[in-house]
């Protein structure tokens, strides 16, 4: 089911101060069947947004359609999603199976719809008591989890407490799965585990799916398409990798790269771009002269042979190394400090002087409000 | 010696104080009802009975009719337990978890009646007893033990517990707010519902003025009017060692109660963030 906002709004009333705005005029559109990272700092209005689509969250202004239908007015059980949550909010005192089975057999609507179905499909369940235990039992096979149905969320791992939060949100087959940073709660190495399976789960049942994350590194994994929010407003909208390369300002610049990125002082004059102090390379095309910000990634940065075009000169000041990745740090004329990544290179030598290029289409270049002015 | 086993030692020291403290009473209590009445009147008194006399307790049955006190005392026990236990959970469920108007102020409005001492409210509740023609009835007995201010607290700060995230899936799910009270919370606020009935029992049990008052037939009375009336001699004494034995049957089913139930009442204590 296609998602779409319109001009969603939310201010928290404070009875001190202002309101505070947590989502600014949000326009979005969601295609169906995708999996949607939405990704922003803590504070970003990601969750709020999140909420506001579930329906525990009113609206303060704007509208939420679900295809062609305003559900803005709707209330969270009318809406058919299922919501996961970062804690998992399984019921501590239900087995696996009943907590699965917890949305179908506690709501009146869900029932009706049950019994509908079940009538009209002349299922291979001899009875509806066995349907919904089939239904259960689908949900659990696909999250990987059947043979804990007995068991109590307590005596399960995290990792296993998220799989089964995710089978009661899809065992009443939603059209929409929005999840509140599902992978938080989890150690390292099982984030990685249940976020390849958050993808597998996403793309076996095809639901729209849209998964708040504070993580770029998870967001960029998993998502089809990536959303990026800062103070609630709506920064950029991309594939994850088009997102990376072609970042729309420089927040978002800095935020998916994880501060992997020299943010470098420069100016534009006379249509020249200067990189400290240092006369760089002449525009491709005029702008105004101005003080800008430079980014420039690490892994774009390489060592050149010689002098030549768009090269420019640094000398090394450090080495480090953490883990499989090495780096080296660089200084400007000016004193900047810039670091790369050294491929190859072990036998650099403190303040060697290096032939830096980037890599064509990956320098960055923001003016002073953080927009991005140029990129080549 | 450690400084650790040292503040150990001391700790031991006042539990230990407490205990006896506690316990002194209820060892007497128990130590007279065995008594002679000769041996009850020596001076000093025994620490231990000399010769045992358990024809105190049938005494104590016999004499007074100590256990209709008791089937009344169970009768209303049960009925305030019942009522007050469904009022307390709906009004702590209400606080907890519900948003309406004026919600904060009726809870502090609620929790003020618990700074009032009862023996005020006595002379208006029995102005309104009395005014209902209720003298000597059951709902005398039992109505004014129906809202109990404590139990509303500690029933909503057990449910405050409950994370939020529980009640809001549910909600997704479109569980009515008494379907997540029945299979949700209630479930996880056991132990403190039975702390709360436990507490209704109690008050009951121990309760004195209220009933000596609404009561007036023997037919009525609590037991804790009966021990005080039942046990004098034709000379107008007091039999002590009569009267003791029947405290001791008196608060035994409390005794066992508690034995049960210790298990949830203790966690109960400490869930609702106050410790007993």
């Amino acid at each position: 089911m296609q998602v779409r906002l319109e001009q969603l709004t939310k201010a928290f009333e404070s009875r001190k101060k202002d309101s505070v705005i947590a989502v600014n005029k949000l326009d979005l559109t969601i295609e169906s069947g995708k999996l949607i990272g939405l990704l922003g700092p803590s504070g970003c209005g990601k969750s709020t947004t999140l909420f506001m689509v579930a329906g525990i969250h009113d609206v303060t202004d704007g509208k939420i359609y679900f295809d062609d239908r305003d559900v803005t007015e709707l209330s969270a059980d009318k809406r058919g999603i299922g919501l996961v949550f970062q804690n998992y909010a399984l019921y501590p005192h239900l087995s696996v199976w009943d907590n699965i089975a917890f949305p179908l057999l506690n709501s009146k609507d869900m029932k009706k719809r049950l019994k509908k179905q079940f009538a009209e499909q002349h299922s291979n369940s001899p009875n509806y008591k066995a349907y919904i235990n089939k239904l259960v039992e689908d949900a659990a096979k696909l999250v990987e989890i059947t043979a804990y149905l007995d068991r109590k969320p307590g005596e399960l791992s995290g990792g296993q407490q998220q799989r089964v939060a995710i089978a009661r949100a899809i065992v009443k087959s939603p059209s929409i799965l929005l999840m509140d940073e599902p992978l938080s709660n989890l150690d390292a190495r099982l984030r990685i585990q249940t976020r390849d399976e958050i993808k597998r789960i996403q793309q076996q049942t095809g639901i729209t799916t849209i998964m708040v994350t504070h993580d770029q590194e998870e967001a960029l994994a998993i998502s089809d398409e990536v959303i990026v929010l800062k103070d609630g407003l709506l920064q950029q909208q991309g594939a994850p990798q088009d997102v990376y390369d072609n970042p729309a300002n420089q927040f978002v610049a800095e935020f998916i790269s994880r501060s992997q990125i020299n943010m470098v002082h420069g100016k534009i004059a006379t249509n020249k771009l200067y990189l400290g102090q240092e006369e760089w390379f002449p525009l491709p095309a005029p702008l105004m002269d101005q003080e800008v910000t430079i980014g420039l990634r690490y892994e774009n940065i390489k060592h050149a042979m010689e002098n030549i075009e768009r090269s420019f000169t640094a000398s090394v000041t450090a080495k480090a190394r953490i883990g499989g990745i090495s780096t080296v740090q660089v200084r400007l004329a000016d004193g900047q400090q810039i670091t790369l990544l050294n491929d190859h290179d072990e036998s650099l030598r403190e303040s060697e002087r290096l032939n830096l290029v980037v890599k064509p289409q990956s320098i960055l270049v923001f003016n002073q409000k953080g927009e991005k002015i140029l990129q080549c | 010696m450690k400084p650790q086993s040292m503040s150990n030692l001391f700790r031991y020291f006042l539990l230990s104080l407490s205990a006896a403290i506690i316990l002194v009473p209820f060892y007497w209590m128990i130590n007279t009802s065995l008594k002679t009445n000769a041996e009850i009147l020596r001076i000093p008194p025994t620490l231990f009975p000399s010769e045992f006399r358990f024809q105190n307790f049938a005494d104590a049955i016999v004499k007074a009719p100590i256990l209709t006190y008791l089937l009344n005392t169970v009768v209303v026990a049960l009925s305030v337990v019942a009522i007050s236990t469904v009022v307390s959970v709906l009004a702590a469920f209400a606080f907890a978890r519900l948003n309406f108007r004026g919600k904060q102020i009726l809870f502090i409005v609620i929790l003020g009646t618990m700074m009032v001492p009862q023996e005020m409210l006595i002379i208006t509740n029995f102005m309104t007893i009395a005014d209902l023609g209720w003298m000597n009835t059951w709902q005398a007995l039992i109505a004014p033990y129906c809202i109990n201010a404590f139990n509303i607290y500690l029933l909503r700060q057990t449910f405050k517990q409950v994370p939020d995230e529980l009640y809001l899936a549910s909600k997704v799910d479109g569980v009515s707010n008494f379907r997540f009270l029945r299979k949700i919370m209630l479930p996880l606020s056991k132990s403190t519902i039975v702390t709360v009935m436990i507490l209704s029992v109690i008050w009951i049990w121990d309760t004195y003025a209220w009933p000596s008052l609404v009561t007036t037939k023997d037919s009525m009375r609590l037991v804790s009017n009966g021990l005080q009336n039942a046990f004098t001699n034709d000379s107008g004494r007091i039999q002590y060692e009569i009267q003791m034995a029947a405290s001791t049957l008196v608060i035994l089913p409390l005794v066992f109660l508690f034995l049960m139930l210790k298990k949830y009442i203790i966690s109960g204590m400490v869930k609702g963030g106050i410790k007993g």
